[in-house]
């Protein structure tokens, strides 16, 4: 993260609770400011920023598809969809999708994550070695959930307050 | 509440009248999701063009034309004088006060090419193509200070909020390759340029059309590879259960934001493959990481240059490079005119000139226009803030040089200053006549690319500008 000439400060990720907090508290260093930030357009501080300019680029996308942080709350979403919701994928599908767009699905939205988690939990279940990296316990189902979480949190409903 | 009342709920007026009235969101859509991404030229070209990119190399913090291309002998002979009255009366200056004295370069000058343009000694590299440049002494703007003068540069609006080229052209031509963006942005030297994003903005252009920043440092992309466990088939399977659920929604919504959103998924899914192959500079031969002094690995203007190339052969349409740090004002030795400028010099010289050269020697500098130069130009007088013992010049709107080299653009000199170069003397070229130009090599007519936005026709040169026909 940082690589600077000044000191020998590190970069270290906060463990336990602390790794979860927003990134309001995320240490700002001018000169080495925090990547994902930038690529959603965080000014620099060196001069006041009147307006924020619209953006919206592939490197945002790549930063919500594959950035840890973000992967990892696909992770935790798939994980609150299982707990907290019965045995059924189509309501685990629409209630998940809930979670994210703040809406029911519509038939067709929730026929078409519910198809795609059972190709996705058919995938893992052939390959194991797949699901044993996004799953701790090596579950088709929690892996599947994972990737359909992950298509989830990168909707333009839940990214974009409309 | 039924999920389609929840849906229709959660529409604002807005998107009613964009999806009711015009539908112009799913109108994008058909273009925006074709495989050729940004390649339906359906508003250009308006005549053959003569370039097919553009690598801009910007000089972020404004170069001293006086101390390199803009030889005063009157300077030298006067140094020291106070500046006439007349020429400064009611001027305003960035940072000068009182009377300033006038400043001769304290670096040599000697003709080069056939032209026998005048080049400092501190710009060896460039001597050696200058019979391929063409080299505009008479450039002038309207503002003085570096964010204004490097977004009017780059927008013809010196507000923050208009399109920049790169935009205009990706909106207007498209661009080539579908596996990368059209528009790139490249970063080198101290920080950010002044103006900010906002100098590669797209404005009211919609976004698709903004140009993309890459890191200078470490990788230029960030987040390129899925994470553990992500097949790479996995991976396009997820993005076509994204695209179905947001195109939903699109067609409810009608807003080309999400259409603009859609497209760059599918845009970060192809850079995923194309971007590691077009970054990775370690397999260039050892004679063109000479000719560039790259070293990989490192963040430089001359990795940079090299990128640029790079990109253009595959087919990017407009490649900028930033490289800040030419504010010469000589209040410390570090930004005076004597070992700043001329250090400057050497973190760029080399590289932009192998630029010109090794287009050349492709065959890729007759579609490829290259334009060097910086937001304005610097005084002929010697600032001396607060006394300061170091040489070095205030922003200066009035006068200054940027050259161009290829894509159809005519090798010579073109305009001349007055005697202490203080005003342009012959050939005026404003920032607007420079990218209606500029346009005009890429085949658009700058009077014809308009976006209709707030109710009028906005073009690049808004009301203004003129082809300058001494460089093409």
């Amino acid at each position: 993260m940082w690589d600077i000439p000044y000191s020998d400060d590190a970069w270290v990720e906060s463990p336990g609770e602390d790794r979860y907090r927003r990134a309001l508290y995320t240490f700002i260093r001018r000169t080495s400011p925090y990547p994902s930030l930038l690529t959603f357009d965080a000014p620099s501080r060196e001069v006041c920023t009147v307006r924020r300019i619209r953006t919206n680029t592939p490197l945002q996308a790549l930063t919500t598809l594959n950035d840890p942080a973000f992967f990892e709350a696909a992770k935790a979403l798939a994980k609150r969809i299982l707990r907290e919701e019965g045995p059924e994928t189509q309501a685990r599908a629409a209630y998940g999708f809930r979670l994210c767009a703040a809406r029911r699905p519509k038939p067709e939205e929730t026929r078409r994550i519910v198809e795609a988690y059972e190709r996705e939990r058919e995938f893992f279940t052939r390959h194991p070695e797949d699901a044993r990296k996004m799953a701790p316990d090596g579950s088709a189902e929690l892996a599947a959930w994972t990737l359909v979480s992950n298509v989830l949190l990168n909707l333009d409903e839940t990214l974009t307050k409309e | 509440m039924t999920p389609k009342q929840e849906a229709l709920r959660a529409m604002t007026r807005r998107h009613f009248f964009q999806s009711g009235a015009f539908g112009i969101g799913s109108l994008a859509l058909g273009s925006l999701l074709d495989e050729k991404l940004l390649a339906a030229p359906a508003l250009a070209p308006h005549h053959k063009p003569k370039a097919k990119s553009i690598i801009f190399l910007f000089m972020a913090g404004a170069p001293s034309q006086l101390d390199l291309f803009d030889y005063k002998p009157k300077l030298n002979q006067f140094d020291g004088q106070p500046v006439p009255e007349d020429v400064v009366k009611g001027e305003r200056f960035a940072f000068i006060k009182g009377t300033p004295r006038l400043l001769g370069s304290p670096h040599s000058f000697r003709k080069h090419g056939q032209v026998g343009a005048d080049l400092s000694h501190l710009l060896p590299h460039l001597a050696g193509v200058v019979d391929d440049i063409a080299i505009v002494k008479s450039m002038h703007t309207t503002q003085f200070n570096h964010a204004p003068a490097q977004v009017f540069l780059n927008t013809c609006h010196q507000v923050p909020g208009r399109p920049s080229l790169g935009a205009w052209l990706s909106y207007g031509i498209g661009s080539p390759n579908s596996d990368l963006p059209g528009f790139v942005v490249l970063l080198s030297g101290k920080n950010q340029p002044d103006g900010g994003k906002s100098c590669w903005g797209s404005g009211f252009l919609p976004t698709v059309h903004q140009g993309v920043e890459f890191r200078s440092k470490g990788d230029p992309v960030l987040f390129l590879s899925n994470p553990e466990g992500v097949a790479p088939e996995t991976r396009r399977r997820s993005l076509d259960l994204l695209r179905d659920l947001n195109r939903s929604h699109l067609d409810e919504a009608g807003d080309p934001e999400i259409a603009t959103r859609m497209a760059s998924y599918e845009l970060a899914y192809r850079m995923q493959s194309s971007v590691p192959e077009l970054t990775d500079i370690s397999r260039e031969p050892r004679a063109v990481h000479e000719m560039y002094g790259t070293q990989p690995g490192k963040a430089s203007f001359a990795n940079n240059c090299l990128l640029a190339r790079r990109m253009v052969e595959r087919g990017v349409r407009f490649v900028q490079l930033y490289h800040r740090g030419w504010d010469t004002h000589g209040a410390s030795n570090n930004e005076d005119i004597v070992n700043k400028l001329a250090a400057l010099c050497r973190e760029t010289d080399r590289a932009a000139a192998a630029l010109v050269r090794d287009l050349k020697q492709r065959g890729l500098l007759d579609s490829t226009l290259v334009v060097w130069g910086g937001e304005f130009g610097r005084t002929p007088m010697n600032e001396a803030r607060s006394g300061s013992k170091f040489l070095g010049r205030d922003h200066h709107p009035r006068a200054f040089t940027m050259w161009l080299a290829g894509g159809g653009i005519k090798p010579g000199v073109v305009g001349q200053t007055d005697e202490i170069g203080y005003n342009v003397a012959e050939d005026p070229v404003s920032v607007y006549d420079l990218h209606a130009t500029l346009l005009h090599q890429m085949g658009i007519d700058h009077t014809r690319l308009t976006y209709k936005f707030q109710g009028r026709d906005f073009r690049l040169t808004d009301i203004h500008g003129e082809l300058v026909k001494k460089l093409v």
